[in-house]
């Protein structure tokens, strides 16, 4: 069984498909990890909500139309660089994941400070963007690709400064030895989390800012 | 049997290949394509990007059925919800 193998069927009892084919859903549920049905059934719900809004948007898009010219405005190459961010921050996730499976506690403390890095660094740009938006007059209220925006992206936001306090919270934990010994499944989630919040950008930024 | 080494070289590469991708998707603005041409690239490219993530670093890939069942219930519901509202939102002029 390879490394990634182990980390998804992390945790007291798991099972395969093999084993839902043979003994049926009940038994299912009982051995797979009850955290990892908890964080899945989470970002299946999450799924709901970007995809509700990201599909709003697309409709009221085609429906109207001429949202070019102030779609025309946005920052790409802060765009471009927030995905350059975000997607080395999944890295350094994994890495973190990675090195819980290899027992070695200093490169999980550090690759989870890194990735709290990153995403302050995709926050300060973020940040930088609205300002610059504001300040050139695109507010919230400025018609409705700019409504979307901020609603899609303030949103988002909010997501990735949750992952950031999760991982700083492991990160302190690991920093003092209080991250052992459930430290297999409490980075494994986490990093499912921010992973998504990943994903979730990797739309967006096509939508927003290239479409 | 994967190796830690090989799992270590996989998720780098998974990086390089998101890095790739990410300018690949910048590149197709510069093309004289025409827009629905050029926009079916750029979400094309962002959801081979989005699959290596979810493949690889969320280990989907090695999940049960259950789990896969769960994560895309949810996308076939919106993706059904909008294909369901095109008529009356996007056609209703």
């Amino acid at each position: 069984m390879g490394s990634s193998e182990v980390s998804a069927n992390a945790g007291a009892g798991t099972a395969s498909a093999g084993d839902l084919q043979s003994t049926g859903s009940d038994r299912l549920l009982r051995e797979l990890p009850i955290g990892k049905i908890g964080i899945w059934w989470f970002l299946a719900s999450e799924i709901m909500i970007f995809g509700g809004l990201i599909t709003c948007y697309v409709l009221m898009r085609i429906a109207h139309g001429g949202w070019e010219a102030e779609a025309a405005h946005v920052k790409w190459r802060l765009g471009a660089a927030n995905t350059l961010v975000l997607v080395t921050s999944s890295l350094t996730m994994i890495l973190a994941h990675y090195s819980v499976e290899r027992d070695d506690r200093g490169a999980v403390s550090r690759y989870l400070g890194i990735t709290v890095i990153l995403g302050l660094v995709f926050l300060g740009i973020k940040t930088f963007e609205y300002w610059s938006d504001l300040r050139e007059g695109f507010t919230p209220l400025s018609g409705m690709f700019w409504s979307f925006y901020y609603m899609m992206t303030g949103l988002h936001a909010i997501h990735v400064t949750a992952g950031i306090v999760i991982n700083a919270v492991l990160f302190v934990m690991a920093r003092r030895g209080t991250l052992w010994p459930r430290v297999q499944q409490r980075v494994e989630f986490a990093g499912l989390y921010w992973h998504f919040v990943d994903v979730v950008w990797i739309f967006l930024f096509p939508l927003l800012y290239l479409s | 049997m994967e190796s830690v080494e090989h799992g270590l070289a996989r998720y780098i590469g998974v990086w390089v290949w998101l890095v790739a991708l990410l300018a690949a998707g910048l590149a197709v603005m510069a093309l004289p394509v025409p827009k629905l041409a050029a926009l079916a690239l750029i979400f094309g490219i962002a959801s081979i990007k989005a699959a290596l993530v979810i493949r690889n670093y969320m280990h989907l890939k090695y999940e049960s059925l259950f789990i896969i069942a769960v994560a895309l219930v949810p996308v076939l519901l919106f993706i059904g919800l909008a294909i369901a509202l095109i008529p009356d939102i996007a056609m209703h002029r």
